[in-house]
């Protein structure tokens, strides 16, 4: 489970340290700090935002979610304390 | 009953077996937990380290605090383990690398009192506001 906040990129920079970028699909970046492993953002080919993980915030309080994507692939077990809109996939946003 | 699951990272250039049933499944709010990971709170199975062999590669680790290794591959990025130095004998691995999760059943929250505001579990689970055994980690209350 992730909780993305994305941002345009224009608006996002790294200010320290050289994050590595695994290619989970062809086009998409998953940057991950190379030392601890933490998972920072996401970013793909033709989509002008940067995912930030939001849990790597500082202040994390500051950006709540507002939908669930992926929900088809859910844990069953996994029942999260919210009423957010949930999407059995991703619908694609403007 | 024979006792077998498999996981792994991402990218699959690491991967596990656990042999022995798991000891403990809980939840963990705390700030190095949600940093290490990237998500929201942290899912852990606990088992014995007896129980556990990797079968594919060697992940990376990192020295979180004086008292713990967290492991993760170092081609994709996925965490995979938490190390315990205190209590060596007994690893964790996150839910999220689990092959299947779904037998997974989940018993605690810890550290709630770092809880991002808006995220939260529906359940009736034992919740502390930071440890557990509060006595047992006197000198460490921030976590690991």
């Amino acid at each position: 489970m992730v909780t993305w906040a994305a941002f345009p990129r224009a608006d996002f920079r790294f200010t320290a340290g050289a994050p590595a970028a695994f290619a989970s699909s062809p086009g998409v970046r998953r940057w991950f700090c190379p030392r601890c492993g933490a998972q920072l953002a996401f970013d793909q080919d033709g989509d002008p935002s940067m995912d930030v993980s939001a849990a790597t915030l500082d202040d994390a309080a500051s950006v709540a979610p507002d939908r669930h994507i992926w929900t088809s692939s859910a844990l069953p077990w996994l029942r999260l304390d919210d009423h957010l809109p949930r999407e059995p996939k991703e619908t694609p946003r403007p | 009953m024979t006792f077998r699951q498999a996981g792994g990272c991402l990218c699959g250039a690491v991967r596990y077996e656990i042999t022995e049933q798991p000891t403990h499944n809980g939840y963990c709010h705390c700030r190095l937990c949600r940093r290490a990971t990237g998500a929201p709170v942290f899912a852990g199975v606990s088992f014995r380290r007896s129980g556990f062999r990797l079968t594919r590669g060697e992940p990376k680790r990192y020295r979180s605090s004086e008292r713990a290794f967290r492991h993760f591959c170092g081609d994709c990025g996925s965490p995979l383990f938490f190390e315990p130095l205190d209590a060596p004998e007994f690893w964790e691995v996150l839910v999220g690398s689990l092959d299947d999760a779904s037998w997974v059943e989940m018993k605690t929250h810890i550290f709630t009192a770092s809880r991002i505001p808006w995220f939260d579990v529906r359940d009736d689970l034992p919740r502390s506001l930071g440890w557990r055994d509060p006595e047992r980690h006197k000198d460490k209350p921030q976590g690991y």
